[in-house]
């Protein structure tokens, strides 16, 4: 009994994951994005005239 | 002359420009300290484990992936461990072997996403290690002002890449006017603009005007016009606001968008530059050059009226 439970428990568990991942995926970042924000981050308060 | 024959003749190490300035960045695998200088040795600890961002981020995000393919086969081993019979057993094995793959194969597909979302997270959680690494690396480049201004010069490009300041660009140029500047050489030029009007900035540009035209482009003559009148008041002043106008020949867009610069120094250009713009002209009569089509005409029939090179294609009155 308790076995189906844990497989129930490991179903729950990979159904997440994956939807998780699949939400990732469909807001994936874009390298553009990340370097823009990387570069934003190293500027915000050096570049100064 | 003096001021030519005391730069130093050097050979640049090409740079190696990336598709993502982040890619030139790197980490310590033990340190977790940040440069974007240095091949495998890490400036901070010393050790040689320094390995590219982006594939620290991988590290972190297969490492997360084969964290949740841990869990699962945890739960998938409580499961059969707590079946009452081999059936039960069996099955049990069997529906964690086709969860857990269903899992892998889900990962694999997502892989080049979740290391992205990685390489986010790293910059995010080590906003101070990069901004310190960076500081670091500044401070190491200036340490070469004096003894290797080559070495220094290279290092400060490197950190320009992400370091997008005045500061440095104007120590890049006060560098780049020690160096006997060649055709060859790896230059640039619009990183290098300034905001305000800096009179090495200026001279740089008088040099590549003379060796590199091709780098002169829109900002760089939108920031010549801009400080037209405190260039004048610079050494060489006017002969670099000439040789700028004889870099605009090179387009017809360039002379038709600058015509004013253009028509202001047309009188001094050397022979061929005013050649170029004198056949320009001719060529498309119904441009709107504004007042540079009388002035050219103008100084053709002053200094060109009767050179041969002009009458090859000049067979037309050119009566202003």
């Amino acid at each position: 009994m308790f076995a189906y439970v844990f497989i129930g428990i490991l179903f729950l568990f990979v159904i997440v994951k994956c939807i998780q991942y699949g939400w990732h995926r469909k807001k994936s970042l874009d390298p553009a994005t990340i370097d823009k924000a990387l570069l934003g981050m190293l500027n915000s308060e050096r570049d100064q005239a | 002359m003096n001021k030519r024959n005391s730069k130093t003749p050097v050979f640049l190490k090409s740079y190696d420009k990336t598709k993502y300035r982040y890619e030139k960045l790197k980490v310590c695998k033990k340190c977790h300290a940040f440069t974007i200088l240095g091949d495998t040795t890490c400036p901070n600890c010393g050790k040689p484990h320094l390995i590219p961002v982006e594939e620290q981020a991988e590290r972190n995000a297969k490492h997360a992936m084969h964290t949740t393919v841990l869990i699962a086969v945890c739960i998938g081993l409580i499961s059969i461990l707590l079946s009452s019979t081999l059936l039960q057993m069996v099955l049990c094995g069997i529906a964690s072997i086709v969860l857990i793959g269903v899992l892998w194969i889900v990962q694999r597909n997502v892989l080049d996403a979740e290391c992205l979302r990685a390489l986010d997270k790293l910059f995010h959680a080590n906003e101070k290690n990069v901004q310190d690494g960076i500081i670091h690396d500044y401070k190491a480049a200036i340490d070469n002002w004096d003894t290797d201004k080559q070495r220094c010069y290279e290092m400060l490009r490197e950190i320009s890449t992400l370091l997008h300041n005045d500061m440095i660009r104007i120590r890049q140029l006060t560098l780049l006017q020690t160096f006997l500047l060649r055709k060859d050489m790896d230059l640039e030029l619009e990183p290098l603009l300034v905001r305000k009007y800096e009179p090495v900035l200026v001279e740089y540009i008088g040099e590549l005007a003379k060796i590199k035209r091709d780098l002169i482009k829109d900002r760089t003559f939108q920031y010549i016009m801009a400080y037209e009148p405190e260039i004048m008041g610079q050494e060489q002043g006017r002969d670099i606001l000439t040789a700028v106008a004889g870099a605009t020949v090179r387009m017809k867009h360039y002379v038709r968008s600058y015509s004013g610069l253009v028509r202001r120094y047309a009188y001094n250009l050397p022979k061929d530059r005013f050649l170029r713009l004198y056949q320009m002209i001719e060529q498309y009569p119904n441009e709107d050059w504004g007042r540079l089509s009388e002035e050219v005409m103008r100084i053709y029939t002053e200094k060109y009226q009767w050179d041969p090179d002009f009458q090859q294609k000049g067979q037309r009155g050119h009566t202003i």
